[in-house]
């Protein structure tokens, strides 16, 4: 480099860290929103005192409380939202004139309302008597639901409806990102191999409903399929477990992930019965070619009489599965990558 | 007679066989000098030669082929022409220069951080500003603890048995 093109760079340098002064990475402003900031200046100094208390407060909670409140804070906005949709389009018009703060204050009492109301519903649902005043019931809600959803994950991993070591990554996550991610997944899956009906809608149709958020596109995908709505009064049984505090129910085996562990012969003469017949038959498979990879190991195959005693059928069936080792390939969703052969019909039914 | 003028007088006489075939002027100069003697004696050398090989003649396009090589020179020359040559980067220029762009960048900082402090500027924490809503709401979080976990649970539990329904359909 010569020297004066050394001089130029110099100046030019010089210039650029003057116009960056007030963008610099330590610079507050530039990180943050402006409508942030503006709302930030709009509060009153005792407001801004406590802002500043409530953060304090919120670096010194653990990683684990922080990510609580963050769902929770999530859910509130939601709530809000959910009332917002029960408002005439004349007290909407209203609200909307109202500065931030004041539109909150407003909204208050509907959301606490509404907050009580979804309590008392999923209460019911579950039968459970409203806790006595002042009792702290269900404060583990959280901790109950997260433990039993990272034993469901793990089953979706087994079954192959999970890459292997996803569920791993997913356990990781708040309930909250859990729930957007699970919808994530869900939607990739469902692009990845579409069914015709959804092929045949226009392209700008689809264009539009893959724009969309995928718990946004899930929903709109019910709608289309006329899908009746869940029914508000009937709990998901991992949360009804959660809520009355039993061991949470195994998922039954998807009937897809049961013929992948079969013979190909098997499975044809399987899918030509109906009922218990079927089920029977099936099982009848899983124990034999389960006796066969014990036998291979080694082992003595009248061991898994004991390895399956006292299971539910349920735990049964992936007792047996676990020991013929029969997994998905890795594709996602339990995609099956061979062809379905001719007499086959999988059918969602499991055993 | 100067060197120069001596040479030009020199090349104007066809052809030179020694001292007493010069004009009386420059063979007087000569006499005097023995540098101008010496340019005698070269261009004696010179003459007895072609001389000797009469055919010794440059080609028809030797000025033209002289001047493309001179330019092509002058082209695939990477230094810069005139006086930016002389400033060409030495170890210590670098350095002095490194040195003052170092110092001017510090000042300026220095001087747009002080001005900053003068206007009086509020330091924000720009974490604190991100999660500007959920500590607004913070009463309402709390307040409201109980329902809101039972909510997002709820949820949770919801998406997990729709995401095993689709998983578990027929395709």
């Amino acid at each position: 480099m010569s020297f004066s093109r050394l001089w130029v760079s110099l100046l030019l340098l010089s210039v650029s860290a003057a116009s960056a002064r007030g963008q610099s990475p330590e610079s507050p402003e530039t990180r943050v929103p402006p409508e942030l900031q503006s709302r930030w200046r709009s509060l009153p100094p005792e407001e801004q005192e406590r802002v500043r208390k409530r953060f304090q407060r919120f670096q010194q909670m653990s990683a684990e409380e922080r990510a609580a409140l963050r769902d929770r804070h999530h859910s509130l906005e939601k709530a809000r939202k959910e009332v917002l949709g029960t408002l005439s389009a004349q007290q909407i018009e209203r609200l909307e004139r109202l500065p931030t703060e004041e539109r909150e204050r407003a909204m208050r009492p509907y959301v606490a309302e509404f907050l009580e109301q979804s309590r008392k519903s999923v209460l019911a649902s579950a039968g459970l008597p409203e806790p006595a005043r002042g009792q702290r019931n269900f404060r583990d809600i959280r901790r109950a639901v997260a433990a039993r959803a990272e034993a469901t994950l793990r089953e979706f991993e087994e079954d192959g409806d999970l890459e292997p070591g996803q569920a791993e990554r997913l356990m990781a996550l708040s309930p909250w990102e859990l729930r957007l991610e699970l919808a994530a997944i869900q939607k990739r899956h469902f692009l990845q191999n579409p069914p015709r009906q959804f092929l045949m809608l226009p392209e700008a149709k689809r264009d539009e409903l893959i724009q969309l958020p995928a718990e946004d596109f899930l929903r709109k995908l019910r709608d289309l399929r006329g899908a009746p709505p869940r029914r508000p009064d009937r709990l998901p049984p991992l949360m009804e477990d959660a809520l009355l505090g039993r061991p949470r129910s195994p998922r039954p085996v998807p009937e897809r992930a049961i013929f992948e562990a079969l013979a190909p012969e098997q499975r044809q003469a399987a899918s030509k019965l109906e009922g218990r017949e079927r089920t029977r038959l099936i099982e009848r498979y899983l124990r034999k070619n389960a006796a066969r990879v014990l036998e291979a190991q080694g082992r003595d195959p009248a061991h898994l009489q004991r390895l399956t005693k006292n299971l539910s059928p349920v735990e049964r069936t992936r007792r047996l599965l676990r020991i013929i080792g029969a997994r998905h390939p890795p594709g996602g969703a339990g995609r099956p990558h061979r062809p379905v052969e001719p007499g086959e019909r999988p059918r969602k039914r499991t055993l | 007679m100067n060197a120069e003028r001596f040479q030009q007088e020199l090349s104007l006489i066809p052809v030179v066989s020694g001292l007493d075939s010069l004009p009386a002027e420059l063979r007087e100069a000569a006499a005097g000098s023995h540098a101008l003697r010496k340019l005698v004696e070269e261009r004696v050398r010179c003459d007895e030669l072609l001389e000797r090989a009469p055919a010794i003649c440059p080609p028809p396009d030797f000025v033209e082929r002289t001047v493309e090589l001179a330019l092509a020179a002058e082209l695939a020359d990477p230094r810069p022409a005139g006086r930016f040559r002389r400033l060409r980067a030495s170890p210590i220029r670098l350095a002095v220069a490194a040195a003052a762009a170092v110092l001017l960048i510090a000042f300026a900082l220095i001087y747009f951080r002080s001005e900053e402090r003068q206007t009086g500027a509020d330091p924000i924490d720009p974490e604190m500003l991100a999660s500007l809503d959920l500590l607004l709401d913070w009463e309402a979080l709390e307040e409201h603890q109980v329902e809101l976990d039972l909510l997002a649970s709820n949820e949770l539990a919801v998406a997990l048995d729709e995401f095993g329904e689709a998983a578990g359909e027929p395709r």
